[in-house]
This record gives structure tokens, sequence and C-alpha cells, in this order.
């Protein structure tokens, strides 16, 4: 863990985020001239409009692909897609030959090492800029550019004192009141419940199931947090809830220890129509101007950049393991 | 075995060119229909041992059983419902003077012009147990009698609040073929039952209805294929009424990982089969042409006096409006300008920032709404289109074509839209096709889904066209080809656009394969809207199923008034 600079949270962590705001713009100005980027650039302009997949919050990707035009006058088009149906879909095009994709934003580990085993992703070595990136940061084909931990949340209407750790969910008080993520809905949500029984016992989650409702997806959850449908609810995701929060959502929340996170990786496609666009794109993304605007108000995986949050410790359960698992999950949480 | 080779020459013998035509064209769309989910097959039969066990283990853990018995329920309820009421309102508004004219034709459609997942989440907006608008309003009644009650007391995340929104989705299916049913109708009978004394209560139950029995039990078949195959309904209240049902089961399958392929296809062929019985069944029930139909004679105007009954009648007619179509519209418009769902609801912090984010600033939703209605209206063409010939068509012919061109056109119906995204995103992906990423390939996925409601349709409409005119034609020297386009489709009309409208609604906010299907180049209505669930916002999501239903309502108004003046010139 102590080899590892970039993890782990605190006061220094904070101040060293602070002088990196401060050293922002000397930074922004000087990322672009290196003769290499240089052939890349004319390379990648030639190569013309560019596709991203993505199961990034739209709104946060679309301001980084169009700085990314801004700067480099090359267009983006964006397809979201949730972890599923980028599977389906990348094995369509590789199968096929009928490649759209160039770079690949994914949360999914399980899915990213069963496509790269079929040789979908050209390895990350080749984006300029990775040096950035320590090596628990990376695997041979992609870079994880986001880290998104889980929250605990609540409505501030009718939870007068915040909660403090994920044991508060079990509450006797907030029976009735309780939202849960349906662990059938993905790995990630999956794996939280599996923290979440490793760390308090099989009785947490049977608790948590009597107690609580099932939501089916992260974002449905929190609009009934903020309207008071329910009152508490995890795990939550801090994109969301920061956007509910500008709007004045009455919402508070918390990343309890031990926590996950839900880590946004990058990848190349091998065979991307636009190899020279989807490097450049990739190197934009790592770079520390890219960055602010993808973690802006979250939490990026290196030091330095302006405007994110020290990142929460993070548990890394087995999540290789979890498809077998969630059949046990649905039982405890008595969801069937 | 010669005996039938015997009999297969007999009945090729027979062919003239216009049954030549029909053949080629029911093989042909059989084809269409049966390649991909056949090359889908064939790309997982490697996996289909381990299908076989996953599904063996999912009935031993009593998973499986469970989730059959919850579809059973909802489906059932929900078809039993939407029976009832959407059979009482059509009598109403097509034989009585309790109608509601063009207003009365175009709501009962409304629970259906509400696009998916954002229809649902105006019931969840309005009738949550916490914070729901109406529960707010009935606690306020209920407090004002002297009873005090912190939640509810309507909570739409259970069972019951599962099935009766079921229900309610179901009902345009059942009115739209009652409605076009009722329209073919005989009045005499009515009048001679109203002119004996009966109520128009009597009249409805022992006369004009058993008329139209084969249409009622068609509508109620279709409101139980339609609720097998009902999806956004249970995915989102489903899941915290902890009933999962069939459809989000195998999507679900699909939606993970590797994917399960090969379990998903064996649990959708096991409701193409049940689909198919269901369809046997009927045939069985109701043996052909034994129902009153479109005569020579008789006027087609008169109306049911409902006397004392009308103001009733139509305040019946009016609450069920209100209830299906205004108030969750209303909820959802309060919402959509909003900037977070909160039941304070406070004019002051109303914002038109939704509708500008879903207008101007999400990229894919002008174009989204082009390619959708564009595509709902080419599919509902080209389905409507196939489906009449080959029926109607079949109708002159009877025997063999007829019930071959049922069962073809039944084939994809209880298919879950994800197995036939994926069948076709497997298929039509390589070459020769490569047909991946274009509209193309969305609209021959959408063709397959749309043909089973385009069939139940033009079944319906073929069953009111009475032998006689047909004969009549016949006699009068008209070929088949010229009988067929010049009495049995104009008299079909109104039967056929009901099913032209269903198609349209369907395909314009189709959401589960064009997920797989639609994309940055080829986006649809159905993407976009869950993508604003997923990633989006509730009052988002209500801006644009505002601005979904005002577009679709106008062109089903639209094709309505057309319609209405077509039946009325015939």
């Amino acid at each position: 863990m102590s080899s590892d600079p970039i993890r782990g949270s605190g006061r220094r962590q904070f101040l060293q985020h602070a002088a990196g705001a401060a050293l922002a713009p000397a930074l922004l100005h000087t990322t672009p001239a290196l003769a290499q980027d240089a052939g890349l650039i004319a390379a990648a302009r030639k190569e013309g409009k560019g596709s991203l997949y993505a199961v990034t919050d739209p709104t946060i990707i679309r301001a980084v692909v169009s700085r990314f035009k801004e700067k480099y006058g090359i267009e983006i088009e964006v397809t979201r897609l949730i972890s599923g149906a980028l599977g389906q879909r990348l094995t369509a095009e590789h199968d096929s030959g009928t490649q759209v994709a160039d770079v690949v934003m994914d949360t999914d580990k399980l899915l990213h090492e069963t496509l790269a085993a079929k040789g979908m992703f050209t390895p990350v070595k080749e984006i300029p800029g990775l040096e950035a990136y320590g090596e628990s940061l990376r695997t041979e084909t992609s870079v994880i550019v986001s880290h998104i931990p889980y929250s605990l949340v609540w409505n501030t209407t009718l939870v007068k004192e915040a909660p403090k750790s994920w044991e508060d969910l079990v509450d006797p008080r907030w029976k009735g009141r309780l939202l849960f993520i349906d662990p059938r809905v993905g790995g990630s949500p999956a794996l939280w419940h599996v923290l979440m029984r490793d760390t308090y016992g099989e009785a947490f989650l049977r608790t948590l199931g009597q107690n609580g409702q099932p939501a089916p997806s992260v974002v449905p959850g929190l609009q009934r947090i903020a309207s008071g449908s329910k009152a508490i609810y995890a795990p939550g995701i801090h994109q969301v809830v920061v956007g509910l929060v500008a709007k004045n959502a009455p919402i508070g929340e918390i990343f309890p220890q031990p926590t996950i996170s839900s880590d946004t990786s990058v990848s190349l496609m091998t065979r991307a129509p636009r190899p020279a666009v989807a490097r450049l794109l990739a190197h934009f993304i790592l770079s520390v101007e890219g960055q602010a605007i993808l973690n802006q108000n979250g939490f990026s995986p290196i030091q330095g950049v302006p405007g994110t949050l020290p990142l929460p410790r993070l548990a890394s359960p087995d999540y290789r393991t979890i498809k077998d698992k969630i059949p046990g999950l649905v039982s405890l949480l008595g969801l069937t | 075995m010669s005996a039938g080779a015997q009999h297969g020459r007999h009945w090729l013998r027979g062919l003239d060119p216009f049954g030549g035509f029909l053949l080629a064209m029911l093989v042909v769309v059989a084809l269409f229909l049966a390649f991909p989910l056949v090359t889908a097959v064939l790309r997982t039969l490697a996996d289909a041992p381990a299908g076989a066990d996953a599904i063996v283990k999912s009935i031993e853990s009593g998973a499986l059983p469970k989730v059959l018995r919850n579809t059973l329920v909802v489906v059932l309820g929900g078809a039993l419902i939407a029976t009832v009421a959407g059979s009482v309102l059509a009598f109403v508004n097509e034989r009585t003077d309790g109608t509601l004219g063009a207003a009365g034709e175009l709501l009962p459609l409304a629970p259906m012009i509400v696009p998916p997942i954002a229809g649902v989440i105006g019931w969840a907006i309005l009738l949550d147990p916490s914070v729901g608008l109406v529960n707010h309003l009935f606690r306020s009644l209920l407090g004002a009698l002297g009873v005090d009650i912190a939640d509810g007391p309507v909570d739409i995340y259970s069972a019951a609040g599962l099935v009766c929104v079921t229900g309610l989705y179901l009902v345009p299916y059942v009115y739209l073929i009652v409605a076009a049913a009722l329209r073919g109708v005989d009045p005499a009978l009515d009048e001679a039952s109203r002119v004996s004394g009966a109520s128009p209560l009597r009249t409805m139950l022992r006369v004009t209805l058993p008329a139209v029995r084969p249409a009622l039990v068609a509508a109620a078949l279709m409101a139980v294929i339609a609720g097998i195959g009902l999806f956004s309904v249970p995915i989102v209240l489903g899941t915290a009424a902890r009933m999962d049902v069939i459809s989000v089961h195998i999507y679900r399958l699909f939606d993970q990982f590797p994917p399960q392929t090969a379990t998903g296809l064996m649990l959708s062929a096991a409701m193409v089969a049940v689909v198919q019985c269901l369809l046997l069944a009927q045939r069985w029930l109701l043996p052909p042409d034994r129902h009153s139909m479109i005569g020579g004679r008789g006027g087609r105007t008169a109306m049911i006096r409902l006397g004392r009954w009308r103001r009733p009648a139509q305040a019946l007619a009016l609450v069920y409006l209100a209830t299906t179509s205004v108030l969750p519209v209303g909820g959802l418009l309060i919402v959509s300008l909003q900037p977070f769902w909160t039941p304070q609801v406070s004019v002051e912090q109303f914002t038109l920032e939704n509708f500008a984010f879903v207008l101007f600033d999400n990229g894919p939703t002008s174009r989204a709404f082009v390619t959708s209605l564009g595509l709902g209206a080419a599919t509902a063409t080209a389905a409507v289109l196939i489906a009449a010939v080959l029926l109607l068509g079949a109708k002159l012919r009877r025997g063999r074509t007829a019930r071959a061109a049922d069962v073809v056109l039944a084939l994809p119906a209880t298919l879950p839209h994800t197995v036939i995204g994926v069948a076709f995103l497997i298929t039509f992906t390589p070459a020769p096709f490569k047909l991946y990423g274009t509209v193309l390939i969305l609209f021959l996925a959408y063709l397959a889904m749309a043909l089973p409601f385009a069939a139940r349709a033009a079944a319906s409409a073929a069953a009111s066209v009475g032998a006689d005119l047909t004969e009549a034609s016949r006699i009068a020297g008209a070929g088949p080809g010229r009988t067929f386009t010049r009495v049995m489709l104009p008299l079909a009309v109104p039967g056929l656009m009901a099913g032209w409208i269903i198609v349209f609604i369907h395909t314009a906010g189709e959401v589960t394969a064009s997920t797989l299907l639609g994309g940055a180049r080829n986006p649809v209505i159905g993407r976009v809207m869950t993508e604003l669930w997923i990633f989006g916002s509730f009052p988002q999501l209500a801006a644009m199923s505002i601005v979904v239903t005002a577009v679709t309502s106008a062109s089903v108004a639209v094709m309505l008034f057309f319609t209405r003046r077509a039946s009325i010139r015939t």
C-alpha cells in the first residue's frame, strides 16, 4: 500500500491537490509541445472524426470531448453504453471486422479481461504520457483514469444526524426507509454487497434485505433519496450526488471505510479505424488538463489535478469470482 | 405418405398467380424471421449444455419457478383488467351515444403514447407510498376524516401496483382491436335488443360483445402476448416489488458479460412455444367464420341510446381517461419543470432547463426523433402491409395458407426484444450483410417485432369482412387479386389502421433492442430515454417524454383523423 504513492487519503494529499490547483495554469500551457506529439496530432487530424464508447456520465464525457475538439480540431462521437451492451457490441464489431470504436472507457474489469484475451485491445504503453500512471493503475491493455468510490447517501430533511458508517444503514430507525442497489445489476454493485457481507457478516445483508427496498439502478435510486421517497441509500456514486447537490437537492454523502471503487479504465482498440486519434484522445484523457475535466469534484488517480478530491482508502475484493456469488447475495437479501 | 404427397400436389395444382404470390411472400417472411434466430442458436450451440445446466440449476433453486409464477400473476392479472376495461370503453365509445368523440378515441391510447419507462415513472411520481402526489392528496383527505397514516394508502412498488399498471398498459391493445370490430358490426341486433326492452348493460353483455367474440378473444390474447413481452413496467416497478418476471429475467441473462446467450435463447424458445399453444387454443375455441361480420346490408351509424346511463358512462370514461393519461402526464410535466424530483412543488423553482437539455444540449435527441418517427412509420407500414396481404389474402383461399401465415407471423410475439436484438446483431453484423450501426438493421429488427401485432390486427380485420361480399365479387367475375384490392382491403382499413398505430407507437419508443442496435450514428428515442434513466435524471427523462408524447400524439391524431374519414366514406 505504502509503495503506491497515489492511493490513500489525508490532509497532506489535500494540500498537494491545492498546490496542484495553484500550479495548474502553468502546467496546462506546457503539455502538448513535444516533437512526437506534433507528429501524432498531424496523423490524428488526417484520420478525422473518432469514436469513443463510454459508460461514463454523459455530461462529463461531453465536456472532455468538446475540450479535445477545441484543442486539436478533432471531433469525437460518443456512444454511451452499459457494460452488458458494451461487451455485446465490441464482440460483434471485432468478430465481423466492422470496427467502429477507437477508444473504450469502461468500469467492468472482468469484461475487459475477457475481451483482452481475444486480442481486442492494444498495449497502453503506446499512449504518450502514460509514465505519470503507476504500475498499480494499469494492466497491459488498460489504464485507470477515474476512481469512483462508493458512498453512503441520505436525505438531509429526513435524516437529521449524519450517518458515520455502513452499519447505520441497518439501524432499525430506517426500517422501511432504506434503499439499496440490487446486486443483479452488475459486477461493481455486487462487489459492494460482498464487501458488506465480508466486513459485517451475513446478518447485515439479511437485515438490509428485510429493512430496505432494492433499487434497479443507481441514478433512479438517488432520485428517490432526493425526493424523500426513501431516507437513506447505498451505494451512491459521487458524480451523481454532486449533480443533485448542485441543484439544491437535500442530500448528504460520506465515504465510510472500507469502501470499493468502481474504477473507469481507458483502452485502445487493436483494430481501431483511427489509431492515431485513439492514442491522442487517450493521451488527452491522461493529461492533467483532461483529468481536471473528467474528475472535476471527483477522484483522479494521479496527483496534482486541480479541482479533484482526496481518495478514501479502498478495499479490493476479488472481482473474478463475483458472478458465482450473486445467487448467494440475492438469497441473503431475500430478493427472490 | 403417397396420400400426403398427392394432397400436396393437389394443393399446388390449385395455385393461381395470386396464390403463388402469397405463398412466395409467406416463405420470404418465414425465412426472414427464422434466419437470425437459427443463426443465433447455431452460434451458441457449443454453450447449450452449460445453458441447459444453468436452467436446471435455476429450477432446482426455485428461482425460475418463482419467476414463472410472478409472470403468470402479472400477465393474467394485467390482461384481465385490460380486457374488461378496454372492451367496456370500446363499447361506450363506439356503439353508444355516451361517446366522447375524437377525444375518446385518442385518449385510451394515452398509456401507450407516453413512452415506456417514463410513463411508469409518471405513475411512481403519483403513487410513491411516501412522496407520491396522489397519495399525498389521499392522506390529506383521510386526515380531514380523522384518519392519520404516515405512508400510502397506495403502494405502487407492490405486486398489486405492478399488476394494475401492467393492466393499464395493456388496455390500448384490447381497445383498438375491439373498437375496430365493433365499428364493423351490424347495429340492427343492438337496436332489436334495446327495442325489446333490454338495458344498455344487458345489450352490451348479451348482444354487442358476444357478436365480436373473436375480436374479444384476439384482444385478450394480444394483451397476454404483449404482457409477457412487456419490459418497462416490471423493470421499473418489479425490482422494488421483488417480482422478477420472465422478460426482466431474460434481459438480465443478456445484460451481463459474458452474456448467458444460450440460456436466454432456450428460455425464449420456451416462451415461443407457449404463445403458439395460446394461438392453437384460440383456433380450437373459435372456429373461423362463426361470428358476425361486415355484411353487404345495413347502415353503420346507428348508436345505442343509453338514456339515464349516458352521463354515468361518460363520467366513467372520463375518470378512466383522467387516471390513465392526464394524471401521469401531469405528474411528468411537473417533474420536467423541477431541477430535481421533489414533492415540494413550488412554481418559483420551475425551470425549462430540462427541456433545453434534452432538446438542444443532449446531442443525439433531435436526430433520434427523426430516426425513430421515420422508422416507426416505415415499420408500421411494412408490417401492416405484409400482415394484411398474407392474412386477408389467405382468407380468400382459406385452408393452409391462412393457418401457416398465422403461425409464421406470430413467431416473434413473445421473443423478448433483447433476444431479437441479440439475434439480429449476431446475424447481420458479419459479411455479407455488414449492417452493424445502420438504420437498416434497426428497421429489420423492428419489423420482426412488429409483425405479430400487425398480424393480430389484420386477423381481426379479416374476421370482420364477411364472405358474402368477397363471394359476390368473385361471382361478378373479379379475380382474387382484384377482390382483394377492391373489396377486402377497403373494408379492413379501420382494423388495419389500429394495427398501424400500435406498431408505430411501439416502434417509435422501443427500448431494449434499440439499446443493442442503435448507436451514435443511428440514435433512436428509446435508447436516449434509457440513457436518461440510467445516466441522467427523472426531470430530464420527464421532459424528454413530454416532448415524445406530444409528437407521437400528434402523429396518431392525424392518422385517426384520416382513418375516420376513410371509414366513413366506405
